[in-house]
């Protein structure tokens, strides 16, 4: 059970924002694979290979690296001018085989607009990866164009050491480029690295390079060639949470009847450095020096969410807080013990939504739209999720439509309450997801509304079966003797009885008979009331009152 | 296909709000009839019964029990 807290404001916004995936395509796309890809294009094919434009000059390049977090998040701000004669049309990223792999997100814009990205291979540099970036309009000669790119890289940061006690802090080390790795010479190129605090064992110089604070700026370096590479290190604390969702299951179960539930089950796994001897909770709860433990996190539900819910495998965790808030329904768990480098924990959550936030319809046809995977907590990463969405029973005709490219999984069958032939339900799984892979997909089907007084049928038909079955009971006779005896008492009760009934029934037309007087007494209209048919009535029933007692 | 903008918000056929409600009266009225029923069953004879009788409480019991007992379901979360 999750206790309601203060009403507190503040608090993290998610803008959802455009995405373009990285992925290639995969052999598993299949006819009934239908994935939408939103200012994407993938038209990676393993025969091509694109060249690299001696035309293209970065004029100005300049490059946010946060470390703040666990996560790398890179800023590129690139001016990019064709020296050349020719119209360019598109340009090229380019990244180390490391990057690419730890690679989540990647977005190009250029004023205001996303571009398409496309991975692409180049033949003289096999160790890198490149992608492709298509400009909105071609850059005619001796033209700049402004590109800001976005990057988030998971798992790049290493602890070091790997191993600490309980009580030390916790050091983690970049490694990366001095310059910025980029196809085409540059004019100017400027780094500036932003760290959780001014704590920094060492990092690694190359003039000019400037400290302050909680900030390295490195450059601005002037005419730096295509592919320049110098290694930079970055050796500092780093205490924020090191926390990865090593797999989330979503389950998104749609009811007609006005409801929406949804169930996460998530795995925690702390990757910061790993805990080294004991773990003493005495020390944990008298000196506040575990800095890189992590004791509660705030996860973020939609703001209609209610009747939310925590628990594992053993039951509820009572420690957690809710705060209502007007955009936001806030969460804050503390799993069952402090969390320590290489632990990990396993927990669920879910909480309902009323259809109307989410489902839209227009006759049979319905379009579910959802964010494909919520906020769990600030700068988490996610290995592996799963979205299952269970739909009701009869539903036909899904198409499922992604803002990026995921996997989709074969359909399965749900059974649960008052089902027959089972629930059908998409899933989809996508591997390594940020923050900025909070996005909405679409879901389309048909579902005709009669089905769903299927459910209350079923109850209905089965409760008549159960009185059936009673009204045949009653008529077994299962005796092997006749008991005279018996069926003549049975005889005389039923006879008692359908005399007291007719007794009943004559007496009451007794009562009307005189209420039929007293009315002809005052309006004296003989003709009337005997054609009022309330005489024969009289008659048969004093028929068969005798017909009974003889 | 449609797009979510030509599209309406959809809502239950029946408000959430006044499952409980609902649940009460369908239920009240189901088992009153579903007690009559067994009454009826355990206190007449085979020479007394009469079957249209038997069948026409049922048919009623059953009817209301149901979708009383969907209403309960829903109203206790359990959507179906």
């Amino acid at each position: 059970m999750v206790s309601d807290g203060g009403w507190l404001r503040g608090g993290t916004g998610i803008t959802p924002q455009r995405v373009c995936d990285i992925r290639p395509p995969t052999p598993k796309m299949e006819g009934h694979l239908k994935v939408l890809l939103l200012g994407l294009l993938v038209v990676a094919s393993s025969a091509t290979y694109d060249s690299i434009n001696k035309d293209l000059i970065n004029k100005k390049f300049d490059r946010k690296l946060d470390i703040s977090s666990q996560l790398v998040k890179i800023t590129n701000k690139i001016t990019l001018e064709n020296g050349g004669s020719g119209a360019v049309k598109s340009f090229l990223l380019a990244f180390t085989k490391v990057e690419k792999d730890n690679l989540s997100y990647l977005n190009a814009q250029s004023g205001g607009t996303v571009l398409k990205l496309a991975e692409t291979r180049v033949q003289e540099h096999r160790d890198l990866a490149f992608f492709k970036v298509e400009l909105k309009d071609a850059l005619q000669s001796g033209k700049t164009v402004n590109v800001e790119v976005e990057i988030i890289l998971t798992q790049i940061l290493e602890p070091y050491p790997a191993i600490i006690q309980q009580g030390e802090k916790q050091l983690v080390r970049y490694s990366g480029n001095h310059y910025i790795l980029t196809p085409y010479s540059s004019n100017t190129q400027t780094t500036t690295v932003t760290l959780p605090s001014p704590n920094i064992e060492s990092y690694s110089r190359l003039k000019p390079t400037t400290h302050t604070d909680t900030s390295i700026t490195y450059g601005p370096y002037e005419g730096v060639a295509g592919f320049s590479e110098d290694s930079m290190n970055v050796h500092f604390e780093n205490n924020a949470p090191f926390l990865t969702v090593s797999r989330l299951e979503r389950v998104i179960e749609v009811s007609h009847w006005g409801n929406i539930a949804i169930e996460e089950t998530i795995d925690v796994l702390h990757t910061g450095a790993k805990l080294k001897g004991p773990f003493s909770r005495y020390d944990y709860q008298r000196e506040h020096n575990s800095y890189s433990s992590i004791k509660s996190f705030k996860t973020i539900m939609p703001a209609s969410a209610k009747d939310v819910y925590y628990r594992d495998e053993i039951g509820n965790i009572s420690t957690s807080h809710m705060r209502v808030q007007d955009d936001a329904v806030e969460l804050d768990l503390r799993p069952r013990f402090p969390l320590f480098g290489g632990w990990k924990t396993h927990y669920k959550i879910g909480y309902n939504v009323p259809s109307y936030e989410y489902l839209y319809s227009s006759g049979d046809e319905y379009i579910l739209k959802m964010r494909i995977l919520d906020h769990v907590f600030d700068d988490f990463t996610v290995d592996e999720l799963v979205l299952k969405i269970i739909l009701p029973e009869g539903v036909r005709n899904i198409i499922l439509e992604t803002p990026y490219l995921v996997e989709r999984l074969p359909d399965a069958k749900h059974f649960t309450y008052l089902d027959t032939v089972g629930r059908p339900v998409v899933s989809v799984t996508k591997k390594n997801l940020v923050e900025s892979h909070i996005q909405d997909f679409t879901l389309h089907y048909q579902f005709p509304s009669i089905l769903m007084l299927q459910e209350p049928l079923l109850v209905v038909i089965a409760f008549f079966i159960l009185f059936i079955t009673v009204i045949f009971y009653v008529r077994l006779d299962l005796t092997l003797s006749k008991d005279d005896a018996t069926e003549a008492k049975m005889r005389v009760s039923s006879y008692c009885e359908q005399v007291h009934t007719h007794h009943d029934k004559r007496a009451r037309l007794y009562e009307k008979l005189e209420e039929e007087l007293q009315k002809l007494k005052t309006s004296k209209d003989v003709a009337q009331s005997q054609t009022a048919g309330f005489r024969p009535a009289f008659r048969a029933a004093n028929r068969t009152l005798i017909s009974c007692i003889l | 296909m449609i797009g979510v903008e030509s599209m309406s918000r959809y809502v239950s056929p029946v408000n959430p709000a006044i499952y409980p409600h609902l649940t009460l009266v369908l239920m009240s009225i189901g088992v009153f009839f579903t007690a009559w029923f067994f009454v009826y069953e355990v206190t007449s004879t085979k020479l007394t019964r009469d079957f249209f009788k038997e069948c026409l409480i049922a048919l009623v019991a059953s009817v209301f029990m149901g979708f009383g007992i969907l209403f309960l379901l829903l109203w206790v979360g359990i959507y179906v």
